[in-house]
């Protein structure tokens, strides 16, 4: 069952992200309980983990086989819980073992400052048009290349998606420039 | 300079070969310009995650503000569930008090309120699935059925927060009857999503009606387009609400 799920998962069907979130929800609260009190957060944590989940899997980088689903989760969590417990040093810090396993490291971006040259690209990226959004979100965040672009939204030749892609960055860049200078 | 972006794209791509990885590298510690550009599109790829992340955590937000709404419900029924009767009854009265509401509301309003009026084309589908004798005593490990005894007694909000719970049985038909609960409670977005979901699921038994009520979901939401598109591939499939897809294609002209 958690096999067809990750497979709907990896098409990007929000509906299998929500039957995960709330399978493991339940289990997942119990067992952050032991280390942490405040459920608010730990609801919080659990919505990055499954985020990051949902992440990995439609960028294929995650082979489970069934029934390791819920360590995959319950691991990640953990992580998450105790490095933002660590960041937080007014919260009370419960020492852990190191059974989390590798590549968990990835996770850290979700605990990190915002570089606010990123927040301005993304008030950017809404100020373009929807077929610039459209290509640069399937190159950079579906990870698709660019002769998948091409079949995808049906331009003639790679070269025709590369050039738009160029013009697509210049503008939004020029319009970062621009709200750069207003500040 | 083509050769650059060349260079950058197949970074991105990850398929650097390792002679271009050495370049990728070296370019990197001696170009400014190719830094920058770099650091410039790796900034972007962050903004595009961010704002997913940012979509992503609305919608599970919203997922566990119906879970702590049917939690609730759950706990008025685990109080009364040794005898659910009361509890029926309750929930009949509500129904009675939300219908006869909507009802006078519709009456009222309904000239202004959809000013097309494609909510007349509007009826939510019978419950099909699980017949319900009336005066069944229904026991509480029941979830299903006390779903669609919610919803055939029109009492969406229950029937919502049920639905939601009994989604992970993997019941396709339950995205259908999720989608009409969530027009009735005038979510239209979150409506389509339900029979998109269904549409692309293995479930045969409400193809056509998933699409027609997809195409209502837009029409009543403002979203002419999409309503059309909708409509049009309707037509093209079948011949369900052949009458009505025709009328409301016309009016779209």
């Amino acid at each position: 069952m958690d096999n067809n799920l990750l497979e709907r998962l990896s098409f990007g069907d929000t509906t299998a992200l929500e039957e995960i979130y709330r399978k493991y929800r339940e289990p997942f609260i119990q067992f952050a309980s032991k280390y942490h009190a405040d459920k608010n957060q730990i609801c919080d944590i659990y919505q990055d983990v499954i985020i990051a989940l949902f992440e990995k899997v439609k960028k294929k980088k995650l082979q489970l086989t069934t029934g390791s689903l819920k360590t995959y989760i319950f691991s990640m969590g953990k992580f998450m819980l105790f490095s933002r417990l660590k960041k937080n040093a007014n919260t009370e810090f419960i020492a852990y073992d190191n059974d989390y396993f590798e590549g968990l490291a990835d996770y850290h971006d979700f605990l990190d400052e915002k570089d606010p040259q990123v927040i301005l690209i993304e008030n950017g990226i809404a100020s373009l048009g929807k077929k610039c959004q459209e290509l640069l979100r399937l190159f950079y965040y579906e990870e698709k290349k660019l002769s998948e672009i091409q079949e995808i939204l049906n331009y003639n030749h790679t070269d025709v998606v590369k050039s738009q892609k160029s013009r697509c960055l210049k503008s939004l860049r020029s319009s970062i420039e621009l709200n750069q200078d207003k500040i | 300079m083509s050769n650059h972006s060349e260079l950058i794209d197949k970074y991105f791509e990850g398929q650097l070969t390792e002679k271009e990885r050495i370049i990728f590298d070296e370019m990197m510690a001696s170009d400014q310009h190719f830094r920058e550009s770099v650091d410039f599109q790796i900034k972007t790829k962050k903004a595009f995650q961010n704002q997913e992340r940012k979509s992503l955590k609305s919608l599970l937000g919203q997922i566990e503000e119906d879970i702590l709404e049917s939690e609730k419900d759950v706990k008025i029924k685990k109080i009364k569930s040794r005898n659910l009767w009361p509890f029926l009854i309750a929930a009949v009265l509500i129904s009675v008090i939300a219908i006869t509401f909507f009802v006078k509301r519709n009456i009222v309003s309904s000239e202004n309120e959809y000013p097309q009026d494609f909510y007349a084309y509007y009826e939510a589908y019978p419950n099909v699935v699980k017949p319900i004798t009336r005066g069944e005593v229904i026991n509480p490990d029941e979830l299903e059925k006390a779903a669609f005894m919610a919803y055939e007694s029109q009492d969406f909000k229950l029937a919502d927060s049920l639905f939601s719970i009994l989604l992970d049985q993997q019941k396709e038909y339950l995205l259908f009857y999720k989608g009409i609960t969530k027009i009735e409670l005038e979510q239209y977005d979150s409506a389509t999503t339900y029979f998109e979901n269904y549409i692309y699921s293995d479930g045969m038994q409400f193809r056509d009606q998933a699409k027609w009520y997809m195409a209502l979901s837009y029409l009543v939401k403002g979203d002419s387009i999409k309503g059309k598109e909708e409509l049009i591939k309707l037509r093209k499939s079948s011949g369900y609400k052949m009458e009505e897809v025709e009328q409301l294609l016309l009016r779209l002209k």
